[in-house]
């Protein structure tokens, strides 16, 4: 029986398997064998041992400030998307008239390309005549220049990427109308107040979720990139030079194909490791019904 | 007392809908703006500082928008990998998400690892290699490598419709397989229809992908005829790169079948066709 | 567990080999050619190292062209080549500017790019010395091609020691323009030749309105398309001196004082924000505007005023430079046409031909008159200077004097992204966070590290 389940397994798993050693392996294992060589994306490249990785951590002038650029992004926007997200989606979940255009309204943001976006963000961060400082300045606050000044301009992508959040709010909204009505009505029954049905009813109930949302959220975090991109650059004093930034100006303008692998080895580690962590730390309670 | 209650209602009612708009007019001001642009001549886009709002309506700007690049081409051509990647991408998650969720077999939660990790190596380093492994297959400036992945379930599909399939209770389907029903029927009766809203978010995720994706058909195509819709626009803006009227229009046009089907699909996976009365 | 791990240790070993193979494969690209070269004499090199004249020899054919410019004089040009060669068939893609970069690098990488590619000149000879590109020199000369058609500096950029590594087509300089109407305001009358002129004028032509808010703002080095490094060169300076960053020296010092002190003179480091990003929101440029009265840009600026602003009473100058009579130095751009090999003669020797017309003097003109092009062949430069007399002789004056001495960056292999470090450092000395001299030392301190970096790499 239990043989029968492990074959129905790794079939039911094959798609992916398939996939898994078709198409993803090769490339996967050819970055690793490129971070151990000098490959400038020429005919020839010489296999040189640890040095990429020696340079990265004793002569790399941006690469301290990378990693620190990327850990901080990913520590403020992880915890603030999912907050965010979550608390639109319970926002959403309300019974009002309406309500349907409201959630429409929330997730359109989603929907436009990246490109047009990125130019309507740079104009709104705009230092004078942006629509943030113009609110600010409406409340008698100064806004900063988000953009170029090096203390706003992570704060300004965070906020960015926030605007995204409609994304995460269609998840819980899907995930809330699962919640079968009876345990809510089982606890009124029972007496219980509003705060204590959301601590006990909802939040375990939707833990799958923003389990999903904390892990996604953090590998992304870490990988920022396409933001930094269109929008900043490096940034004033490197301050947007994300760890994947770097890695693509070591690629691109310099050619340094086999770095920037073995740069995108260590990502890859670190990340495992740590969602490893999370997975045993905060992935054990989370609640599933089967 | 009860007016009192009343009350209560009332007043916290407004305060959801105070908080509601306000967060309406915070998400929908840029697309507000991108459309003023897109009504804006030429001259007005350009002031500084900005000129809110345009002197006439230049509706002109999204029939240019629609004429200006061989729309029905690629909207064809774009359609052809959605329905493609729709259909490649939802049987394929769902098949991988059922052996990750509810099945049990040896070095599943190892290959988990593994398929969290195919998520964790930016594209930077997988790039050349993943197109000099196409080009060895012979699939450049073809269709498949923009097809075929995504029969081979993604990653972080998987990840969410797994956590999906993990909140149904194992009793259905333990019932069921005490009634003699294959893994499969399970898969197909039991547990798809109860996680129906994920599915069509994941099916609407990836016609927004797709539809949005410009890195692939730009890295694997090489043929004016192939092109999609967001790689026609990107070329388009090369032609007119300062003429952004323009470009929002276009921008906006490419996002209304998102939109519609955003729209449409609302019901689906928000009404849902959850069965409430089955769980619990 | 164990048959898991053998699974993945055979993956790996799989894997590996693909990748092995993958190279032998590049490799095959450039080999068949040298074979066929010495089968066949008449159209590579002889027994005696003497090149045979050229002869063409293809029938039907069918070439890639890809390029990220005009798109439709491109395809005006491919059209009136097939009409002259029916035997030659061209596909034409043209790609978006921003995106070209990312197109092109991993289909050179991978072997799939097009036989004929329009691409950046100044990296051009990168491309060659990583064997990407073919090396046109036997191919020119059994062509008896004379590349002093082109212009010299063009050429030179794309030659690696004796090699060339693509043809010169299009390219451009930065000149001075200056509102006119402003200079008569101020009382100016000609425009600056030196940087101390440059100051003095800024300070005359700057004005405030009655609450101390900037109204005009009379030049700033970061606004436009100067950049560090042209400055530099107009004090005498250099980039580097083989792979040693000089750029350091006295001369860098004095230029980017000189650039902090006109910051100062017009309105600071803040207004010089406001404007900035006025720019990077894509409007109009303040010049166009009529809110600064100079500024430095592209040869191709003269259109965008035209275009956007045409009662702008508008002049063009060569660039200052530290004395007005010495270094007199602009920074140029450009394209060139690169061709690669995928082991057929036939497409080779067309795509050449191809490229060779394309940078004939008709088909240059036919280019670049539309946009007012700078063309790498002189003479289509001059005859299109001729021909958009619209754009006036002061302009024209003034682009051809910078055509003559315009100049491309240094070459690095080891470190091409140093001209990002110098512009760091440019702005860390106009935000006033550090001194000309602490800021270009920094810089110089990266790039001696980044190169010493490559050494350890590739040694």
């Amino acid at each position: 029986m239990q043989k029968r389940e492990a074959i129905t397994g790794y079939l039911f798993a094959s798609p992916w398997l398939i996939g898994l050693f078709v198409f993803t392996l090769y490339p996967l294992l050819s970055s690793l064998v490129y971070s151990f060589t000098n490959y400038s994306m020429g005919k020839d490249f010489d296999f040189i041992g640890w040095t990429n990785f020696k340079i990265m951590f004793t002569s790399d002038h941006g690469f301290f400030q990378s990693i620190w650029n990327s850990v901080w992004y990913t520590l403020v926007s992880t915890p603030l998307n999912l907050i965010c997200g979550f608390g639109v989606g319970l926002l959403m979940n309300s019974k009002v008239k309406g309500i349907k255009v409201f959630r429409c309204i929330y997730y359109l943001p989603c929907v436009i390309s990246v490109v047009a976006t990125t130019m309507v963000w740079s104009w709104m961060f705009q230092t004078k005549y942006g629509l943030l400082n113009q609110l600010l300045a409406y409340i008698g606050v100064q806004g900063p220049a988000w953009l170029t000044d090096p203390a706003w301009s992570k704060t300004a992508l965070v906020i960015m990427g926030l605007w995204n959040c409609g994304g995460g709010m269609m998840m819980y909204l899907a995930g809330l109308k699962g919640i079968s009505s009876t345990y809510y009505e089982a606890a009124e029954i029972d007496g219980a107040n509003a705060w204590w049905k959301f601590w006990k009813i909802t939040l375990p109930m939707i833990s799958p979720l923003l389990f999903y949302n904390l892990l996604t959220g953090f590998i992304g975090g870490i990988q920022v990139f396409t933001n930094a991109f269109l929008l900043t650059g490096a940034g004033t004093d490197n301050s947007t030079n994300f760890y994947v930034y770097n890695m693509y100006t070591m690629a691109m303008n310099n050619r340094r194909m086999g770095y920037a692998c073995a740069m995108g080895w260590i990502l890859l580690i670190v990340t495992m490791s740590l969602s490893l962590l999370i997975w045993r730390k905060v992935g054990s309670r989370v609640y599933y019904e089967s | 007392m009860r007016s009192r209650a009343k009350r209560k209602r009332v007043i916290s009612k407004a305060f959801l809908y105070l908080i509601l708009v306000l967060g309406a007019m915070i998400f929908l001001f840029p697309i507000c703006w991108m459309l003023i642009t897109a009504l804006k001549t030429r001259a007005e886009v350009m002031t500084y500082p900005m000129q809110w709002l345009p002197e006439v309506l230049q509706w002109g700007n999204f029939a240019r928008a629609i004429t200006a690049f061989p729309i029905l081409l690629y909207l064809r051509n774009t359609l052809f990998l959605v329905v493609f990647n729709l259909v490649g991408t939802v049987l394929s998650c769902t098949l991988v998400a059922y052996a990750f969720s509810r099945l049990r077999w040896p070095g599943r939660d190892v290959w988990f690892m593994v398929l969290l990790g195919t998520m964790m190596m930016p594209g930077v380093c997988t790039m050349i290699p993943s197109f000099i492994m196409y080009r060895n297959f012979g699939w450049i400036d073809t269709y498949l490598p923009l097809i075929v992945p995504s029969f081979t379930a993604s990653a972080g599909n998987v990840f969410l419709i797994r956590q999906f399939f993990r909140t149904i209770p194992n009793e259905l389907s333990e019932s069921a397989k005490i009634d003699g029903a294959s893994h499969l029927r399970i898969y197909s009766q039991i547990i798809m229809p109860l996680c129906s809203p994920v599915v069509v978010m994941v099916a609407v995720g990836t016609f927004m992908w797709t539809w949005n994706d410009f890195q692939g058909p730009l890295l694997y195509l090489n043929d004016n005829n192939l092109y999609t819709i967001t790689y026609g626009l990107r070329t388009f803006q090369t032609q007119n790169s300062t003429d952004w009227s323009l470009l929002m229009a276009a921008a906006l046009v490419i996002s209304a079948p998102t939109i519609i089907l955003f729209l449409s699909c609302q019901k689906y996976f928000i009404e849902g066709i959850v069965m409430s009365g089955l769980k619990g | 567990m164990k048959r898991k791990w053998m699974a993945l240790f055979l993956a790996l070993v799989m894997c590996v080999s693909l990748v092995a193979c993958g190279d032998d494969t590049q490799g095959d690209d450039n080999e068949p050619q040298n074979q066929e070269e010495e089968q066949k004499p008449e159209n590579g090199e002889g027994q005696d190292g003497e090149v045979e004249p050229y002869e063409p020899t293809y029938g039907e054919v069918e070439i890639d062209f890809w390029q990220h410019m005009d798109g439709e004089q491109f395809q005006i040009l491919v059209d009136e080549y097939m009409d002259l060669h029916p035997n030659v068939k061209i596909n034409l893609l043209s790609v978006s500017f921003w995106d070209y970069g990312n197109k092109i690098i991993p289909a050179l990488a991978g072997g799939t790019a097009p036989d004929i590619l329009l691409y950046d000149l100044a990296t051009a000879t990168e491309r060659l010395a990583y064997g990407q590109t073919v090396d046109l020199t036997d191919h020119l000369a059994a062509r008896g091609f004379d590349p002093s058609q082109f212009r010299t500096a063009s050429m030179e950029c794309c030659m690696l020691d004796d090699q060339i590594a693509g043809l010169p087509y299009l390219t451009d300089v930065r000149i001075l323009y200056y509102n006119k109407d402003h200079f008569a305001e101020a009382g100016i009358e000609e425009p600056p030749a030196t940087w101390d002129q440059v100051l003095e004028y800024t300070e005359k032509l700057t004005t405030y309105d009655e609450n101390g808010n900037i109204e005009r703002m009379g030049f700033h080095t970061g606004l436009g398309n100067l950049f560090p490094w042209t400055m530099i060169w107009t004090y005498g300076g250099q980039e580097l001196d083989g792979e040693t960053p000089v750029f350091n020296s006295q001369e860098g010092i004095d230029a980017l004082q000189m650039a902090y002190d006109i910051q100062e003179a017009s309105g600071g480091y803040d207004n010089y924000q406001l404007f900035y990003e006025g720019t990077q929101s894509s409007t109009m440029s303040p010049f166009v505007m009529g809110d600064v009265s100079m500024i430095v840009d592209t040869n191709e600026f003269a259109a965008t005023i035209m275009r956007d602003n045409p009662e702008l009473n508008w002049g063009a100058a060569i660039l200052p430079t530290s004395d007005g009579e010495n270094n007199h130095w602009t920074w140029s751009g450009g394209f060139d046409l690169e061709f690669t090999d995928h082991g057929d003669e036939d497409r080779l020797n067309a795509a050449i031909d191809f490229g060779l017309w394309l940078v004939s003097k008709e088909a240059q003109i036919t280019y670049g008159t539309k946009s007012a092009n700078l063309m790498c062949n002189t003479e289509a430069a001059e005859a299109v200077a001729a021909e958009r007399t619209d754009l006036g002789d002061e302009y024209w004056a003034a682009v051809m004097e910078s055509y003559d001495y315009g100049r491309y960056h240094d070459r690095c292999l080891a470190y091409p992204d140093f001209t990002n470090t110098i512009s760091s450092a440019y702005t860390y000395v106009m935000d006033g966070t550090k001194t000309p001299k602490q800021a270009l030392d920094d810089a110089a301190e990266i790039v001696t590290q980044e190169i010493n970096n490559y050494h350890l790499m590739n040694d």
